[in-house]
C-alpha cells in the first residue's frame, strides 16, 4: 500500500507518454481505457480515507525523486485527501466524457497524452510533500493547460487566449518559484511536514511581505482572480471536456489549494487576510455580475466559476476555523456542479450544435434526464437545498457574519454575488429548458437515447453524488476536520448538517432568493444594463490592454536587442575592449601592495634587445602597410622573432614549431591574399584615433598585467614532478614531449580535435562551392595550368 | 629583460587589437595573427625566462636539476598553443575569404545582418 | 609551369622531407622532435610539392583522402588512449615495453609512441586538408 500511490502516479504520466501508441490500438476507446487509471487512484484514495484518523496524516515516503532533496514523498491528509479524491473522481469522469466528445477531432492522441499529463501534475502536486516538486508540478499544469486550451491550434483565438494563459499562469509560477526559495532558504528545509511539525510561521522573518506577495500572486494568478481574471473566459476556447476539467473543477483550484497548503506557515497576518478578502471580494461580485450578460453557456459558467473561485478565496482570506471550513466545503460543491454543468455543456453543444442559451428553448421534452441532471446542478450552485450547495452558502453565510469589523462590506457583496447566482441559475434553466410557444422547436442532432452512457455519466454521476452528500454531509466531516486540524485550527468544532435552525443565515438564505427570482424576472433590462456596462467596460478590456502590454513589451525588447546588437563588428569588440580595460584598471588600483620583484630580473642582453626592437619595428609597420603583400611579410618578420626568441631561452622545439607554423600559415596566405581585396581605409580619422588610444591602453594593461603576472607568482611545482618524473616514468627524455604524449595526453586529444574540426570547418565552407565551379568550368574550358603562377609572387 | 619583453607584449598587443578593430576584414585577420602570438608569448613569459637549458634530461641521468632548465610545461602548453593557431587562422582566412566571396565586400560596417547581397 | 630543375628538386626535397619528418617523430621523445613538428615538417614538404605540381598530384601521392588520414591519426590516439583500459589501467596510462634489439641497443616501446605517431598523422593530414581544399578553390574560382 506504501508506495502504490506514487507508482500510479508516475502510471499516470507513463501511460501519457505511451498514449499515441495505445491510441493506434485503441481508437476511440483510448479515452474509456486509460480512465482506468486515475479509476484505480480513486479507490485507493477511498481506501485511504477509510483510514483517514482525524489527527494524523500519513507519509509516503520515497527515494526517488528529481535530485537529492526534492523526493516524490507524498503527504496524505485530509486537504490533500479531498483535492485528490476530486480531480481523480472527475478526472475518471472526464475521460469517458472526453471519448465520445472528442471523437471527430484530430490530433486525439496528443490530446490524451495532454490530459494524462495534466492528471498526473495535478494529482502529484496536491499530495506532493515538498515545495520544489509542488512547485514542479505546478508548472507541468500550466504548460499541459497551454497545450489544451490551444489544442484547436488552427484558430487566432485559441492560440491567443492559449498564450495569454501561460504567460499569467506562468508569471504566477515563476512567483511561487521564488516564495518557495526563499522559505526554503529561511527555514532550511522544502519538506512541508517538517515545515508544518516545527510549526514554523515566517510571519515575524523580515522578508515576510515579499514570500506572501509572491505566494499570493502566484495563487491569484493560477486561479483567475482581480485582476488577473480574464484568462479564464479566453480559456473556454478549449474543447468542452478541457473547460470542464481544468478550468472549473482542478487547475484553477490550485492557487486555492496553495493557499490552503502554506496557510499554517504564513497564514493570518493582517496582509494575508485583507489582500485576499479584497481581491475575492472583487473577484467574487464581479463573475458573479457579468455572468448575467453573457450568452454562451461556457462563458456563463466560466464568469460563475471565476465568481466561485473568488468566494474561497475570500474564505481563506476571512480566516477563521468557520470559514475554512467553508472554503473547503465549498471547494466540494463547487468542483461537482460545476464539472457537471460544463459537461452538460458539452453534450447540449454536441446534441443541438449551439452553446447560446438564447438561441434554445424547450429542451425539457427532448432531453428530459438532462434536464434533471441540470436541474440538480443549478440548484447547487443557486444554494438551495436539498444540494450541498445550500450548505456550502449557508456556511460561507456564517463565516461573513462572524467577522464584525469588515462584514459591511462582505455581506452586501456575498448577498449580491448569491443574488446574481440564484438569477442566473433560474435564467439559465429556463432559457434552456422551458418551451417558448412563440418558436419554433428545436432540432436535435442527436436523441439523447442515442448518446452513450459513457458520455452522459458524468453530470448524473456528480449530480447524484452532490444530492448525496447534501443530504447526509456527515460523510465529509473526518476528511475536512483532518484538513482543517492540519491547518493550525485545533479548536474547530465541526458539525455539518442540512438544517442549522431558523436563524440570521436562514433568514439571508431566503432573502437572497427572493431577490434571484426578482433579478429573474426582470432579466431583460438587467441584461441589458450589463451588457451596457460590458461594452463600456470594454475600452478596458482586459485581455486586449493585455494583448497590447504584450506587444509593446515584445517591441521594446527588440528595440534594445536592436541597440545592444547593432550589427556593428568593431563596436563589440571596442565594448569588449573597454570593459577589459575598466575592470582591469580597477582591479589594479585596488591593489596597492603590489610587490615588486621578489625575484631579480634576469639581465639585459643587447642581442635580444635589438630582435625585440626588429620585430617590434616589424609588427608596426604591419599594421600601417599600404600593401597587402607587405604586411603579410612583416607578419613572417614578426612570428620568426619570436621562435627566435624562444630559441634564445632554450626551447628549441617551439622554435622549431614557430618557424614552421608561420611559415605554413604565410603561405597560406599569400595564396588567398590576393583574392581578397586591396587594403583601404575605412575609418574616418577621428575612429582611426580612438581606437589607437585603446589600443594602446589594452597594450600598456597588458604589461602591467604581464609584469604583476610574472613577479606573483613563478615557482610551479607542477613542472617539477614532470622533470622528476619524465624519465623514470615515462622513459623520454624530451621533457616537453613527454607532458604532451603522457602527462597531459588528454589535453593533446582535444587539442587534435579542434584542429580536425578547423579543418573539417574549412572543407565544409568550400565544398560546394568547388562542386558548383567544377561544374560550370568542365566543359567550357579546362581549368587554366597558369594560375598556380599567382601563388609565386 | 623581463620589462622589455612585457612592454614587447604590450606592443604586440596595442597592434593586435588595432588590425582587428578595423574594417577591413584582411587587417582583421592580420590582427588575430598577431594576437594569438602575443599570448604564447605571454605565457612563455610567465615560466621565467632567467633559466638557462632546453628541458631535456641528459643521456645516462635519471632526472635534471629543475633550476637548470627552462620550465617545460609552458613550453607544452605553448606547442600546442602555436599548432592551435594555426589552424584556427587559416580557418579564420578561409571564411573571410568565403565571407568576401559571398557578400562581394571587405567591409566589415556592411555584415550588419545576415541577409547576402 | 614546366621548370624541370624546380620539379626535380621538389621530388628530392619531398622525399628528403618525409624521411627527416619520420626521423623527427622518432627521435622526439628523447630530444627535439615530436609529433607536432614532424606533422608540420611533412606538411611543409607536400606543400611545397604541391605549390609545383598543383593539388591534385599531392593527392595522388598520399594515396588516401586527406580525411581519412584525419581520421586514422585521430583513431591512433584513440588507440592509444584505450589500450590501457585492457591492461587494468586508467585510460592514457603509458604502456611500456623494454627490451634490448640488435643494431639499435636499449628500446623503449609504448603507447606515447603511438599517441606520437597519431598526432603526426593528424596533423600532416589537417594541414594537407585546408591547403589542398584552399588551392582546389582557388583553381576553380579565377
Amino acid at each position: 500500500m506504501d508506495n502504490i500511490l506514487s507508482l500510479l502516479i508516475g502510471l499516470i504520466f507513463l501511460a501519457g507518454m505511451a498514449t499515441p501508441l495505445l491510441y493506434r490500438i485503441w481508437q476511440k476507446n483510448t479515452g474509456l481505457y486509460l480512465s482506468v487509471i486515475p479509476l484505480i487512484i480513486f479507490a485507493v484514495l477511498i481506501a485511504e480515507l477509510l483510514q483517514l484518523a482525524p489527527r494524523e496524516s500519513s507519509l509516503l515516503e520515497t527515494s526517488m525523486g528529481f535530485l537529492p532533496g526534492m523526493e516524490f514523498a507524498f503527504r496524505i491528509d485530509g486537504l490533500s485527501l479531498i483535492f485528490g479524491l476530486l480531480i481523480s473522481g472527475i478526472g475518471v469522469l472526464i475521460l469517458l466524457h472526453a471519448s465520445y466528445y472528442m471523437a471527430k477531432y484530430d490530433h486525439q492522441a496528443s490530446f490524451y497524452t495532454y490530459l494524462m499529463f495534466f492528471m498526473g501534475a495535478m494529482i502529484g502536486m496536491v499530495f506532493s510533500d515538498n515545495l520544489l516538486v509542488l512547485f514542479i508540478f505546478w508548472e507541468i499544469t500550466s504548460v499541459a493547460s497551454f497545450f489544451l486550451i490551444g489544442f484547436d491550434h488552427h484558430a487566432e483565438k485559441s492560440r491567443q487566449a492559449a498564450l495569454q494563459a501561460l504567460l499569467i499562469t506562468g508569471f504566477g509560477g515563476l512567483c511561487l518559484f521564488f516564495a518557495v526559495i526563499i522559505t526554503g532558504n529561511i527555514t532550511g528545509t522544502y519538506v512541508i511536514s517538517e515545515l508544518l511539525e516545527q510549526s514554523i510561521h515566517l510571519g515575524n522573518h523580515p522578508h515576510y511581505y515579499l514570500i506572501l506577495t509572491l505566494t499570493i500572486l502566484a495563487a491569484i494568478t493560477k486561479s483567475a482572480q482581480f485582476p488577473f481574471h480574464f484568462w479564464l473566459p479566453g480559456a473556454m476556447q478549449a474543447p468542452t471536456p478541457v473547460s470542464a476539467y481544468l478550468h472549473s473543477a482542478t487547475m484553477v483550484n490550485a492557487g486555492i489549494f496553495l493557499l490552503m497548503r502554506i496557510y499554517p506557515i504564513m497564514g493570518g497576518t493582517m496582509m494575508w487576510k485583507y489582500s485576499l478578502m479584497l481581491t475575492g471580494g472583487i473577484t467574487m461580485f464581479l463573475g458573479a455580475f457579468f455572468s448575467m450578460g453573457q450568452r454562451d453557456f461556457k462563458r456563463i459558467l466560466a464568469f460563475t466559476t471565476i465568481s466561485a473561485l473568488g468566494t474561497m478565496t475570500l474564505l481563506v482570506g476571512i480566516d477563521t476555523p468557520d470559514s475554512l471550513k467553508a472554503a473547503l466545503i465549498f471547494f466540494i460543491v463547487h468542483g461537482l456542479y460545476k464539472g457537471g454543468l460544463f459537461m452538460i455543456a458539452g453534450i447540449i453543444d454536441k446534441s443541438t450544435g449551439t452553446r447560446d442559451i438564447y438561441d434554445l428553448h424547450g429542451l425539457y421534452k427532448k432531453m428530459p434526464l438532462t434536464t434533471v441532471v441540470t436541474l440538480l446542478a443549478l440548484i447547487s450552485m443557486a444554494g438551495l437545498p436539498p444540494m450541498l450547495g445550500f450548505l456550502g452558502k449557508e456556511l460561507i453565510y456564517e463565516a461573513k457574519m462572524q467577522l464584525p469589523d469588515v462584514s459591511w462590506l462582505l455581506l452586501p457583496l456575498g448577498v449580491g454575488a448569491n443574488i446574481m447566482m440564484v438569477a442566473i441559475s433560474i435564467t439559465v434553466f429556463y432559457e434552456l429548458f422551458i418551451p417558448d410557444r412563440k418558436r419554433k422547436p428545436i432540432e436535435l442532432k442527436y436523441k439523447e437515447k442515442e448518446l452513450p452512457l459513457r458520455f452522459t455519466v458524468g453530470p448524473i454521476l456528480l449530480a447524484v453524488v452532490g444530492l448525496f452528500l447534501g443530504l447526509s454531509p456527515k460523510f465529509l466531516e473526518t476528511p475536512v476536520d483532518n484538513g482543517l486540524f492540519f491547518m493550525g485550527n485545533q479548536s474547530a468544532e465541526l458539525s455539518l448538517s442540512l438544517w442549522h435552525g431558523f436563524n440570521d443565515v436562514l433568514i439571508l438564505s431566503i432573502f437572497t432568493v427572493l431577490s434571484g427570482v426578482l433579478v429573474f424576472f426582470i432579466r431583460r433590462p438587467v441584461t441589458r444594463l450589463i451588457g451596457k456596462i460590458i461594452t463600456w467596460l470594454d475600452r478596458l478590456h482586459l485581455p486586449t490592454l493585455f494583448t497590447q502590454l504584450i506587444n509593446k513589451y515584445v517591441k521594446s525588447a527588440a528595440k534594445n536587442t536592436n541597440l545592444l546588437q547593432h550589427g556593428y563588428h568593431r563596436f563589440y569588440l571596442l565594448t569588449f575592449f573597454l570593459m577589459v580595460i575598466a575592470l582591469m584598471g580597477i582591479q589594479i588600483f585596488r591593489i596597492t601592495d603590489i610587490h615588486l620583484p621578489e625575484l631579480t630580473p634576469s639581465p639585459i642582453k643587447i642581442h635580444v634587445a635589438l630582435l625585440l626592437l626588429v620585430t617590434a619595428c616589424a609588427v608596426v609597420f604591419a599594421v600601417f602597410a599600404k600593401s597587402r603583400l607587405s604586411a603579410i611579410l612583416t607578419m613572417g618578420v614578426v612570428g620568426y622573432g619570436i621562435a627566435m626568441l624562444y630559441l634564445y631561452y632554450g626551447a628549441v622545439d617551439l622554435a622549431i614549431t614557430q618557424f614552421l607554423a608561420e611559415t605554413v600559415l604565410m603561405v597560406l596566405f599569400v595564396m588567398v591574399i590576393y583574392y581578397l581585396p586591396e587594403f583601404a581605409i575605412l575609418s574616418s580619422k577621428k575612429s582611426r584615433l580612438r581606437d589607437g588610444i585603446i589600443s594602446i591602453g589594452v597594450g600598456v594593461f597588458i604589461t602591467l598585467i604581464v609584469l604583476k603576472a610574472k613577479f606573483l607568482n613563478l615557482e610551479t611545482p607542477v613542472s617539477e614532478f614532470f622533470v622528476a618524473n619524465a624519465y623514470t616514468e615515462a622513459h623520454g627524455r624530451n621533457i616537453r614531449n613527454v607532458i604532451l604524449v603522457d602527462f597531459r595526453a588528454l589535453d593533446t586529444m582535444g587539442e587534435l580535435t579542434v584542429l580536425t574540426l578547423a579543418a573539417a570547418g574549412v572543407y565544409s565552407l568550400f565544398r560546394f562551392q568547388i562542386k558548383i565551379l567544377k561544374k560550370k568550368k568542365t566543359g567550357t574550358d579546362e581549368p587554366r595550368q597558369d594560375d598556380n603562377k599567382k601563388m609565386h609572387v | 629583460m623581463e620589462y622589455i619583453i612585457a612592454i614587447f607584449i604590450g606592443l604586440l598587443y596595442a597592434c593586435g587589437v588595432y588590425l582587428i578593430l578595423r574594417r577591413s576584414i584582411v587587417k582583421v585577420i592580420l590582427g588575430v595573427f598577431v594576437l594569438s602570438n602575443a599570448t604564447s608569448l605571454i605565457i612563455f613569459l610567465s615560466g621565467g625566462i632567467q633559466r638557462g637549458g632546453a628541458p631535456f634530461i641528459p643521456e645516462g641521468a635519471e632526472t635534471v636539476d629543475p633550476a637548470t632548465i627552462s620550465d617545460p610545461l609552458p613550453q607544452a602548453l605553448i606547442l600546442t598553443a602555436i599548432v592551435i593557431s594555426l589552424g584556427i587562422s587559416a580557418y579564420i582566412l578561409a571564411l573571410k575569404y568565403r565571407y568576401f566571396d559571398v557578400t562581394g565586400t571587405h567591409d566589415l560596417d556592411q555584415l550588419k545582418n545576415t541577409d547576402q547581397r | 609551369m614546366n621548370n624541370i630543375i624546380l620539379e626535380k628538386i621538389a621530388r628530392l626535397f619531398l622525399r628528403v622531407i618525409a624521411v627527416m619528418s619520420v626521423l623527427l617523430l622518432l627521435r622526439g621523445h628523447n630530444s627535439p622532435g615530436g609529433g607536432f613538428i614532424a606533422g608540420i615538417v611533412l606538411a611543409t614538404g607536400f606543400i611545397y610539392y604541391g605549390i609545383i605540381f598543383g593539388s591534385d598530384r599531392i593527392q595522388t601521392i598520399i594515396y588516401f583522402n586527406t580525411r581519412i588520414w584525419m581520421g586514422i591519426g585521430l583513431g591512433l590516439v584513440l588507440i592509444a588512449a584505450v589500450m590501457p583500459v585492457f591492461a587494468g589501467h586508467e585510460p592514457l596510462t603509458g604502456l611500456w615495453y623494454i627490451g634490448e634489439w640488435p643494431l639499435v641497443g636499449t628500446m623503449h616501446l609504448g603507447t606515447p609512441l603511438i599517441f606520437d605517431t597519431g598526432i603526426f598523422i593528424g596533423v600532416t593530414g589537417l594541414i594537407l586538408s585546408i591547403i589542398i581544399t584552399i588551392m582546389e578553390v582557388l583553381k576553380w574560382n579565377t
